[in-house]
């Protein structure tokens, strides 16, 4: 390291400060292109009239191999295999049952896992649990993800194992890999890196899926004085979609903070009990939870525990005198939550929005109430199974929409753009390239151990995840869904990386399952155009021909990156870096 | 303290100025030839201030507890000020003239994510752009990027694609300049780096791709406006490349200082790359236990900082075109808990700084238990034969329209609170 590097480094010491803080292309013109370099859409059309008559819209679909490439995408953060988009291709009836694959796979489980975090916001930068004890040998990164990972891999252990959504808030059990057992002192009977069932330790500690894990409870950390409201409101908001926030308050400036008496009445005057009379008996529901838990540098061992059921007799009378409750209705602890969440009609509305809006990219506020209810009615027929809610949603007219002429720029978005994640597992799966560091050293500013490996694209503190348009899921929680200048820079830099890594692999004599590009540095015009065509099947999902104009645009820029280099490797290098940022990879 | 100030600037250098009748601050932005469009710096200070520990004083009240201090006054502004913090006394004895004090702004919520919301955008909508994105847009859409978020809480909403960001770590640094690449860093140095040529090829065959792409898939609505982002995003990028100054003065760290921050900003202002710039003082503001010993400091600390970028923005010439606004989400309690902590409080204040500022005054406004108080939004003074008060969505309404921006279609039906704006 140069000592300008360590300079660098060394400034981040002032980070301290903040870890320790609580078939054709879809577009009908360079679709199917034929060998005269004529196009001709596969995109189907239809006449919509709006919604006061007066003027026409017309719907624009997507190809079934672009509405392949989108449910994929959706689904699993992957684009089809080559085989999968000729087989739609030859027979659009097709698509269906690749879907049904998609499903089925270990990528939409990690979908699942994203989509739930964006609400539940876990996996922050916030490193709240050092390699200790027993986790020494382990890195900074590995033990906090896995903790922070663990509510939602119980969320996609429901959901891939077809069990009924609302398992998500009733399960009696818990999950855990090695590391989440060690740091919560659980039974474990997995080989380390599998994700078993298994139960909190504490004999009298009650289960009721997500809503008793300790790490939600850590993130959404509360204070005496707020009386476990944020909680309350974090399971309204997700599993409700009803945010008592998002409604004004008035608060009387008169109150004697000190005495915990006069807050306790203040919330029940007139204008203050409106929410409280409802958010509070909810809030009761959390109290044998500490408050805020964060083991940080003082961490010395493990198992530790979060659970603290005292706290309900001594805490709870001085800060709420409201008993336990759930809008009117009898409820005593977090397994009654769960219960009288999945009886509560919102709860299946909630997790219609939540997966509608999530895979289509939509804001609830633009989603289709018509479309809504006609999902609601399919996901409650097929048992709240979350599979045929996402099949149902994929499959749709809406979600297969190209675009729709006349309409205005406030209207609901249909091309999506790649979310980090989606990004990173789509490039590992088309080119073998992942842009990683290994920060195999300790940051004393971040505690005790090595930091770890960091996915530059996923990660939200060295990485780029928050200048991507993701989040950190603490303070950036608002996804960008589209480009800007430094979304764009990233993907550059990316694409730099990626290009010099895949072509100086491919040229090097790897074998041909590990390599991209199949020619070698020889190869002669017909071969790299056939080579080039290849590419645009698999990366961009473009059926051409080695003569079709999208193939002469790539064989151009070859060209003229070889006259001025005069080495093809380096001309293909050119070739890469435009490829990985092609609009048709960042939006599906 | 380095640089100019005030009194400098009247005694030396700028004494030639001093020869007109005109006020110094106007005869300051009259030799500051700059573009006519004003440039918009967003100072927050997340976590929310105890406002009376300063700008809305209120000492030897039974109904709050006031942090210790002697109030003073700036021309019209009474402020809490103290040995412990003389910077305070100070930015009001050098700015206080240029400064307006906003005090009694509703928030109307008491959670920290949703009055972040609610102060920047003026509405409870996460989808909304905040004010730094919409003067931004509307006064320097061609710019590369129109609102810079060098902080991390801030809402683009429909103008994402106008916005960016630096990174937590300054990972913009790594991204302008392969020789800081990550891979670098580390040891492997993988990074294509094509020649200007080449990486004109590339860019240009990404642009081709993406127009054709545009022509049919992105003609209407939101997918065409999210291919005139990527299309103007790839023409823009390289516009960034200024933004990195000097390698080896560059600081991962720059985001969470305060300092360096400010230069950034005033460095987008001044190569001509952004129009907004949003900055966040690192501070710990959420102070639930011994507010006034924390408190204090932080104060001492924020006006340091902003006596800094005052002075810079005189010394750098950009004093004339740029509006300074800071603010933090909400304020604290009227009355110390348990702990000697104040917690949250839905009514907060913010400061409005510049040569278009009728400053040295104080708009809005708060009784004796910190609520607000019914304001004339057209003087900004306390009248109560209205019944209006200053809320978020007007006073954001307000810092547009003396921004130069048609705040109406924004904030339809909302009045914007407009006392503080010269004419």
């Amino acid at each position: 390291m140069t000592s300008t590097t360590a300079h660098r480094w060394a400034s981040l010491a002032l980070l301290g400060s903040l870890i320790a803080l609580p078939a054709c292309g879809d577009d009908g013109s360079s679709g199917s292109t034929g060998g005269d370099g004529q196009t001709s859409s596969n995109a189907a059309t239809s006449n919509a009239a709006t919604s006061n008559g007066s003027t026409e819209e017309q719907v624009e679909y997507l190809s079934p191999t672009d509405h392949l490439v989108r449910a994929s995408m959706a689904l699993r953060g992957l684009r089809p295999s080559v085989e999968e988009l000729e087989q739609v291709q030859a027979d659009p009836e097709a698509l269906p049952g690749i879907v049904d694959t998609y499903l089925e796979s270990e990528e939409f489980g990690a979908t699942i896992r994203d989509m739930h975090d964006e609400g539940l916001e876990l996996r922050t930068f916030a490193f709240w649990f050092p390699p200790v004890g027993p986790l020494s040998d382990r890195t900074i990164v590995e033990v906090n993800a896995s903790v922070q990972e663990a509510p939602l891999r119980l969320i996609e252990h429901v959901v891939m194992n077809d069990r009924p959504y609302s398992e998500i808030v009733t399960a009696d059990y818990t999950l855990a890999d090695e590391i989440v057992a060690t740091v919560w002192g659980m039974e474990y009977d997995g080989d380390g890196e599998e994700w078993v069932e298994t139960r909190w330790p504490e004999e009298d500690r009650v289960h009721a899926g997500v809503l008793t894990d300790s790490m939600l409870h850590i993130r959404h950390y509360t204070t005496p004085l707020n009386a476990q409201r944020r909680r309350a409101n974090m399971v309204t908001t997700n599993f409700l979609c009803f945010d008592f926030l998002s409604i004004d308050i008035n608060v009387d400036g008169n109150i004697d903070l000190s005495d915990p008496e006069a807050v306790k009445n203040a919330v029940k005057s007139p204008e203050c009990a409106t929410c409280h009379e409802s958010l509070d008996p909810l809030s009761s529901l959390f109290w044998r939870h500490e408050f805020f838990f964060a083991p940080g540098q003082e961490a010395q061992d493990y198992p530790i525990s979060h659970y603290r059921p005292d706290y309900e007799r001594f805490y709870r009378p001085l800060f709420t005198d409201r008993e336990p409750g759930y809008f009117g209705k009898e409820a005593d602890d977090l397994r009654d939550l769960g219960q009288r969440l999945i009886e509560d009609p919102r709860f299946n509305q909630c997790a219609v929005q939540k997966f509608s809006s999530y895979l289509a990219q939509v804001k609830p506020e633009a989603l289709d109430r018509d479309a809504s209810r006609e999902l609601q009615a399919t996901f409650e027929s097929s048992g709240l199974n979350a599979k045929a809610l996402a099949r149902a949603i994929v499959l749709s007219d809406t979600f297969r929409t190209r675009q729709v002429i006349g309409e205005d720029g406030d209207a609901r978005p249909y091309l999506q753009k790649v979310r980090p994640r989606q990004w990173s597992r789509m490039m590992d799966d088309l080119i073998g390239f992942r842009w990683e560091v290994n920060l195999d050293f300790p940051l004393d500013f971040i505690g005790n151990g090595i930091y770890g490996n960091v996915n530059l694209m996923t990660d939200s503190f060295f990485g780029y995840e928050v200048l991507l348009g993701g989040s950190d899921d603490y303070q950036v929680t608002t996804p960008v869904h589209t480009l800007n200048p430094t979304i764009s820079l990233v993907f550059d830099a990316f694409a730099l990386e990626a290009a010099n890594y895949v072509a100086e692999r491919d040229f090097s004599g790897a074998p041909a399952s590990d390599r991209l590009i199949m020619v070698g540095a020889d190869a002669d015009e017909a071969a790299i155009r056939a080579e080039l065509a290849r590419l645009h099947l698999k990366l961009f999902a473009e059926f051409v021909e080695p003569d079709a104009e999208a193939v002469n645009m790539s064989y151009e820029l070859f060209e003229a990156a070889q006259g001025m280099s005069n080495d093809p490797v380096r001309a293909w290098k050119v070739v890469l870096s435009a490829m990985f940022q092609d609009s048709r990879l960042i939006y599906y | 303290m380095t640089g100019i100030n005030r009194r400098q600037l009247l005694a030396g250098g700028a004494a030639a100025l001093a020869a007109t009748a005109l006020p110094w601050w106007k005869r300051l932005a009259l030799a500051q030839d700059g573009p006519q469009q004003r440039n918009l710096l967003l100072v927050f200070a997340p976590g929310g201030w105890d406002v009376t520990a300063s700008i809305d004083p209120k000492p030897g009240l039974t109904t709050i507890d006031s942090p210790p201090g002697n109030v003073r006054l700036f021309r019209n502004i009474p402020v809490l000020t103290g040995s412990d913090r003389p910077a305070v006394s100070e930015f009001f004895t050098d700015w206080g003239e240029l400064t307006a004090v906003v005090n009694g702004v509703e928030v109307r919520s008491i959670a920290h994510e949703e009055c972040t919301k609610r102060i920047l955008t003026g509405t409870n909508n996460s989808d909304r752009p905040d004010m730094g994105a919409i003067a931004g847009v509307e006064n320097g859409r061609d710019l590369a990027v129109p609102y810079m978020i060098l902080g991390n809480t801030a809402f683009a909403g429909p103008y994402g694609g106008y916005s960016g960001r630096a990174g937590v770590v300054g990972q913009i640094i790594t991204l302008l300049d392969p020789s800081f690449s990550y891979s670098v860093f580390f040891g492997r140095s993988t990074r294509f780096r094509p020649s200007s040529d080449e990486a004109d090829l590339i860019k240009q065959h990404v642009l081709n791709r993406a127009d054709a792409r545009r022509a049919s898939v992105g003609q209407a609505g939101v997918n065409k406006q999210r291919m005139d982002d990527f299309i103007n995003s790839v023409q823009r990028r390289d516009l960034l490349r200024p933004m990195l100054g000097n390698p080896e003065d560059a600081d991962l760290a720059f985001q969470l200082e305060f300092e360096p921050q400010i230069d950034l900003a005033l460095k987008l202002f001044k190569d001509g790359i952004s129009r907004s710039v949003l900055i966040e003082h690192p501070g710990g503001w959420d102070t639930h236990s011994q507010s006034h010993a924390q408190q204090i400091p932080l104060h001492q600390h924020l006006y340091t900082g902003l006596n800094t970028l005052m002075q810079k923005l005189v010394e750098q010439g950009l004093f004339a075109n740029t509006t300074v606004v800071v603010l933090s989400e909400m304020s604290r309690t009227p009355k110390l808990n348990g702990d000697n902590g104040k917690d949250h409080w839905p009514v907060t204040s913010s400061m409005v700084i510049g040569s278009n500022v009728k400053g040295g005054q104080v708009y809005g406004g708060t009784d004796d238990y910190q609520n607000s108080v019914t304001t004339n939004l057209t003087t900004g003074k306390p009248d109560d034969s209205v019944d209006t008060t200053v809320t978020a969505a007007s006073f954001a309404s307000g810092v547009l329209t003396m921004m130069g921006v048609d705040a109406e279609p924004y904030f339809p039906g909302v009045e914007p609170l407009r006392g503080f704006i010269k004419s």
